[in-house]
């Protein structure tokens, strides 16, 4: 036999390395972190005379190891005072929060059932994102209320082969609760745990747990107003919390491989942190929100349009009127807010039958000199053709939009203008008909029909 | 004009009577009925009654039994024989007397599926009972899929969703793996080569996953006429497969010709050009208003046919549009609308490559004409019967080229129109295919110690922890990479990764993809690339980014890239003497770089100049077979006169390698090494242009007497003097006359005294 190689199984894995190319190779090394962990503490210092590189978690980390039918895993167990401060807000100021504020977040009556005291602040690290079968949770935090102190577990993997295990402790522990909450857990945290549970033929399953998940509220208050809607970036600008030496999320799957392969846990401890900060917070942004939402912890302008569409959405009129004119009243209220505050305003108005009230501030809006908008000009010529019947008021406010058309958004490019010019055409066309019409009307106890109308007649 | 006339006026025309080498008239056939299985649900056969098939033909009723004992089958008749009963009666009477009952039918393409889906909603809505069937593809819309995963009772889809979308996200098809009970393989034949040896990998995964859900389905599979249709079948689902091949359907009359361009040029061997012959044949077939569809080799010929027909057809206002273009690399909306055109009519005439040979429900068209030999017995046996899927006359035509295969071919037409088809040949084995799946399963499902999956596959799991890919933990594989492996593997090919083609402009879009290798030939800069009839040039070639920037241009050429090459040996599997020579099979490396490109102009094909590539030099390693030649069978020979004849040889052996291959001409290549570093003497060498090879190699070590009987035969009869692009390549390109030479190594090598020149 003449080959390169004399061991075929050199050969073979020459071969295997070419097969798979670089890209399945772990990202690039990570340098080791610094253990400085500002807002949580959990190291505790190996026993004497160990070789510290090669302890395990529990060596670190306090905890217990919970048996299960199918294998043991270890359980970081961890307490908080309620008075624990995480960024500027108490963790017990959450359990004031009441179920149906948390419904009205969540968008989701089934949360206006839950005890807070039965719900599970959740968030899972995994090893990866790719999604599908091969992606693992190895680390599931969760966290709940319990006799006058916040509890926190984080139930690690300690090898790929207990998952079993790590499942069936979960589920079992969860099978006591009403419902958890989350940060983009019904994309993410929630399916994998699903297709975990499925993977490990588990039959208990989740059972029925209501599920708020926080980043949906967060993004209908926040949305146009930070650069993204992350957890850190909401911590950062409303809990008062900066992160330091925080692990980056990316880095993550590759640090758990790592210590897989290696069973060198000290790289791990960041990630706990990593996880434990994003419980923490969990329960604090929950305590914000809620706060936003009742009113409470109203800032600025943008807080008072973002609560007044919620109240809208939520049918609670009132209460978004109010919000909206709190808004208008607000020094720091941007043009795009205003904007946006006074259209939703008026319509709001037009809806709640005040009429008058929308047409006074659509006139604002049209008669400011730097208005650029159709709607209110659209909305008084409806209201003139409707109401009033003023069909000249009506084509006058037809007009302006068309010149507005003109000589702003066709000049802008703005893709509706055809669109919109069409549609306005049309209206005057209408007001038009009518106008002949109510000429017809007038001049018929009079004299004969007018040529036009005769033609019309015919 | 009806075809029956047109045929006549071909035959009688002195111009192109005299080329048909063969003229073979079939006559209709009559049905052989059975009786309906008694299993089968009475609503089922009642309903089948009702959509006139009383009774099922003798092969369909022998199917649908076996399936329903539970065993496996494999059925084997000609084009509309009624094969999907076969499979849609079992699964529906399942369904009926279960409703949690599964079936997942697989087809090779988007397309087919959504025809089967079709066809199977019409049965479904007869039967007036609550069976869901859903495809699930690509095209499925993302709120639609919750419903088919939980709900659908039939899934239809194709190996590369499977492969990507299903098998990795396996615990949202709970439903179906557990109640699995049939899964449908349609146009088996067409799983062969690298694409069936992934297709057997994802298989080798679907049973895995079935496992862990308690189901072990049963298959049912269709084929075209193949000479190894169990065996495929077996390789493919790795169980037993019973056979069924007597087909009882009934057929309608049908022409079968072969058409030899006539010689313009004895001593040159030349002939004139297939392509204007096939160009007048189906011009005249398509004017006369007979529907018909015109099989051209590669995307190059299509859109040179299109051209071409369009052209002659275009006196009618309105009638171009009436001939399509049909092949790979037209996107799918583009494909669904011709496809349907051709249903309904509007459509007369359209060029495809094989893409429309698998059964796309086309309709029964009138007549198929075929430039050049397809490759095989089977794919051609496909393409003919294209023409005349329903009762009345039917022509079907293959128009030979010049090519040593098809010159084969023409003189002996027996071979087609007797002969065995060819083996479809997988090699689910393949190092590369197989390390792609397995990674793929163990992300699906970790892996036990021992457990099995293809060769060597618990060797190869620790090698993959070796490489970080896999964590062993107890004893069990588990996947420990942040990446989604499905995503990085095509069954289409054994190249992982494909050029986009985009197209300039204003708005540029993506216009068509490419494999790599191909990319190299006719991607690179200055390029001709034909698309939609349309000729674009190649402006930019980002070969790091795997994309190519074209712009339309109309110019009066194409172009054609040369490869240099260089081959070495790895290892050596097997070697034994065959006469005064020793022939190997073996591991083999090949470095390929393009260097130059010709501009060679429509119609004539004359040259009209040349450039230089700048791409890469790449390599792959593959298998190959060769052929050592003793001192004994180049006796006499001097060294100009010995390298032309091994040069013939070569050629002459990778030309006739397709007959015995059921392989693309352009899935095996020659090299040719005067004194090898590695044998040490003449040798030839014929090896895959797929990484890792699917066993063509192996066949030809296995058959390799036949291939140089066949081979010296193709030379032996061809009317050249000193060689001709028919038989061993053009004389004019080596010295001394490398026919004789040729042939008198075969003589040799086959211990015959006979050499005729």
């Amino acid at each position: 036999m003449t080959t390169h190689s004399s061991d075929p199984r050199a050969l073979l894995r020459d071969r295997l390395r070419e097969a798979l190319g670089t890209s399945t190779r772990a990202g690039a090394p990570v340098a080791p972190r610094p253990q400085a962990a500002p807002a949580i503490r959990f190291t505790r210092p190996a026993a004497d005379g160990q070789d510290e590189k090669r302890l395990g978690v529990a060596a670190h980390l306090p905890g217990f190891w919970q048996d299960t039918p199918v294998g043991r895993v270890f359980v970081v167990e961890r307490r908080f005072e309620l008075e624990h401060e995480h960024g500027a807000l108490p963790l017990g100021r959450t359990l004031d929060v009441a179920p149906a504020l948390l419904a009205r977040l969540g968008r989701d009556a089934a949360l206006a059932a839950v005890d807070l005291r039965r719900v599970a602040f959740l968030d899972t690290e995994t090893t990866g994102l790719a999604g599908g079968t091969g992606t693992v949770a190895f680390l599931i935090g969760m966290g709940h209320f319990l006799d006058g102190h916040f509890r926190l577990r984080q139930y690690f993997l300690e090898d790929l082969d207990q998952e079993e295990a790590m499942i069936r402790a979960l589920t079992d522990y969860l099978a006591d609760f009403d419902g958890v909450v989350t940060f983009n857990g019904k994309t993410f945290d929630m399916p994998l745990l699903q297709t975990r549970i499925a993977m490990t033929r588990n039959r208990r399953g989740l059972g029925n747990l209501a599920h708020l998940d926080l980043l949906h509220p967060a993004r209908r208050l926040y949305r146009d107003r930070i650069p993204s809607c992350r957890l850190q970036e909401l911590e950062r600008q409303y809990l008062g919390l900066t992160r330091v030496e925080d692990i980056p999320g990316w880095e993550i799957p590759s640090v758990y491989f790592r210590y897989v392969r290696t069973r060198r846990f000290r790289a791990l401890l960041p990630v706990f942190e990593h996880n434990a900060l994003d419980i923490l917070s969990l329960v604090t942004l929950a305590a914000h929100l809620a706060a936003v939402w009742r009113g409470d912890a109203l800032r600025d302008a943008g807080d008072y349009l973002a609560l007044g569409r919620a109240c809208e959405h939520d049918g609670t009129h009132d209460e978004a009127l109010e919000h909206y004119h709190a808004a208008l009243g607000c020094d720091d209220l941007r043009p795009v807010e205003r904007q946006e505050c006074e259209r939703r305003l008026s319509l709001l108005f037009k809806r709640l039958g005040r009429q008058d009230d929308a047409l006074t501030l659509w006139m604002r809006v049209a008669n400011r000199r730097e208005n650029r908008e159709l709607y209110p000009l659209l909305e008084i010529a409806k209201h003139h053709e409707r109401a009033t019947k003023d069909f000249a008021a009506a084509r006058a406010a037809c007009e302006r939009a068309l010149a507005l058309l003109d000589v702003y958004h066709a000049r802008m490019g703005y893709a509706r203008v055809n669109a919109d010019r069409e549609a306005i055409m049309q209206r005057i066309a209408r007001i038009d008909l009518r106008i002949v019409r109510e000429q017809e009307k007038a001049a018929k106890p009079k004299r004969k029909a007018k040529p036009v109308a005769a033609q019309e007649g015919e | 004009m009806a075809l029956a006339e047109i045929l006549h006026e071909l035959r009688q025309s002195r111009e192109t009577g005299p080329n048909f080498s063969s003229w073979l008239r079939l006559p209709a056939k009559p049905a052989e009925y059975a009786a309906y299985d008694a299993r089968l649900d009475a609503r089922l056969v009642d309903a089948l009654a009702a959509r006139g098939i009383p009774k099922p033909y003798t092969h369909q009723a022998e199917a649908i039994s076996a399936a329903l004992d539970g065993e496996s089958v494999v059925v084997v008749t000609p084009t509309a024989s009624g094969k999907t009963l076969c499979y849609n009666a079992p699964v529906l009477t399942s369904v009926l007397r279960d409703p949690t009952t599964r079936a997942l039918y697989l087809f090779p393409t988007k397309a087919l599926a959504q025809d089967q889906l079709a066809e199977l909603h019409g049965l479904v809505t007869a039967l007036d009972a609550d069976i869901k069937t859903y495809t699930y593809d690509g095209d499925t819309p993302a709120d639609a899929r919750r419903a088919v995963r939980a709900a659908g009772h039939i899934v239809v889809t194709n190996p590369d969703m499977l492969h990507t979308g299903i098998l990795p996200h396996h615990t949202k098809w709970v439903k179906l793996f557990e109640n699995l009970r049939y899964v449908v393989i349609d146009e088996l034949h067409g799983y062969r080569g690298v694409f069936g040896s992934h297709v057997a990998n994802v298989i080798r995964r679907l049973r895995r996953i079935c496992r862990f859900y308690g189901s072990d389905p049963v298959f049912i599979c269709c084929s075209a006429t193949i000479a190894n249709p169990r065996e495929l079948a077996e390789r493919l689902t790795e169980q037993p497969i019973r056979l069924v091949d007597r087909s009882g359907a009934p057929r309608g009359e049908r022409v079968i010709a072969i058409y030899n361009p006539p010689v313009v040029n004895r001593e040159l061997g030349i002939r004139r050009a297939a392509m204007r012959e096939v160009r007048r044949i189906a011009g005249d077939l398509i004017k006369g208003g007979v529907q018909t569809i015109v099989f051209a080799p590669s995307r190059t010929a299509v859109e040179l046919l299109l051209t071409y027909l369009r052209e002659s057809v275009k006196q009618r206002p309105g009638e171009p549009q009436k001939v399509r273009g049909y092949r790979g690399g037209y996107l799918p909306l583009e494909r669904r609308a011709i496809e349907r055109g051709l249903r309904e009519g509007e459509v007369r005439g359209v060029v495809a490559t094989n893409a429309l040979e698998l059964g796309i429900d086309i309709g029964g068209l009138e007549a198929a004409v075929l430039l050049g030999y397809p490759g095989s017995v089977a794919s051609t046996w496909q393409q003919f019967g294209r023409a005349g899927r329903r009762n009345g006359l039917a022509f079907a035509v293959l128009v030979a080229n010049s090519s040593p295969l098809n010159q084969y071919v023409a003189a002996h037409p027996e071979y087609i129109l007797e002969g065995a088809p060819e083996a479809g040949l997988i090699n689910p084995d393949n190092f590369y295919i197989l390390v792609s799946h397995l990674k793929c399963a163990a992300f699906e499902l970790p892996f036990e110690a021992e457990e099995d999956f293809g060769a060597q596959g618990s060797f190869l799991l620790d090698a993959l922890v070796e490489e970080d890919v896999l964590h062993r933990a107890g004893d069990r594989y588990f996947w420990a990479a942040e990446t989604y492996p499905a995503e990085q593997v095509s069954l289409r090919s054994a190249f992982v990764d494909s050029f986009v083609v985009i197209e300039l402009g204003a708005k540029a879009r993506v216009i068509g993809e490419m494999d790599r290798p191909s990319a190299a030939m006719h991607l690179h800069e200055e390029a001709i690339y034909f698309h939609g009839g349309a000729q674009y040039q190649v402006e930019k070639l980002d070969w790091e980014e795997k994309k190519a920037y074209v712009r339309p241009v109309s110019v009066d050429y194409y172009t054609d890239a040369e490869l240099a090459e260089d081959l070495k040996v790895l290892e050596e599997f097997e070697e034994r003497p065959s006469g005064p020579a020793t022939v190997y099979r073996g591991e083999v490396v090949v470095s390929y770089q393009p260097t130059i490109f010709k501009k060679i102009k429509l119609y004539t094909h004359e040259n009209v100049g040349d450039g230089k590539i700048h791409l890469p030099q790449e390599d792959f390693q593959t298998t190959a077979w060769w052929l050592a030649l003793a001192p004994e069978a180049t006796a006499e020979m001097a060294g100009d006169t010995m390298q032309g004849g091994l040069w013939g040889l070569g050629n002459l052996l990778v030309n006739v390698a397709p007959v015995f291959l059921m392989c693309d001409p352009r899935d095996v290549r020659v090299s040719t090494q005067v004194k090898s570093p590695h044998t040490g003497r003449p040798t030839v060498f014929i090896y895959e242009t797929v990484p890792g090879g699917v066993g063509f190699a192996d066949r030809l070590y296995a058959i390799h007497r036949e291939l140089l009987t066949a081979a010296h035969d193709l030379a032996a009869r061809c009317t050249c003097a000193e060689g001709c692009p028919s038989c061993v390549g053009p004389g004019n390109e080596v010295a001394g006359n490398p026919k004789r030479a040729a042939l008198q190594m075969l003589a040799a090598l086959l211990g015959t005294a006979d050499v005729r020149s």
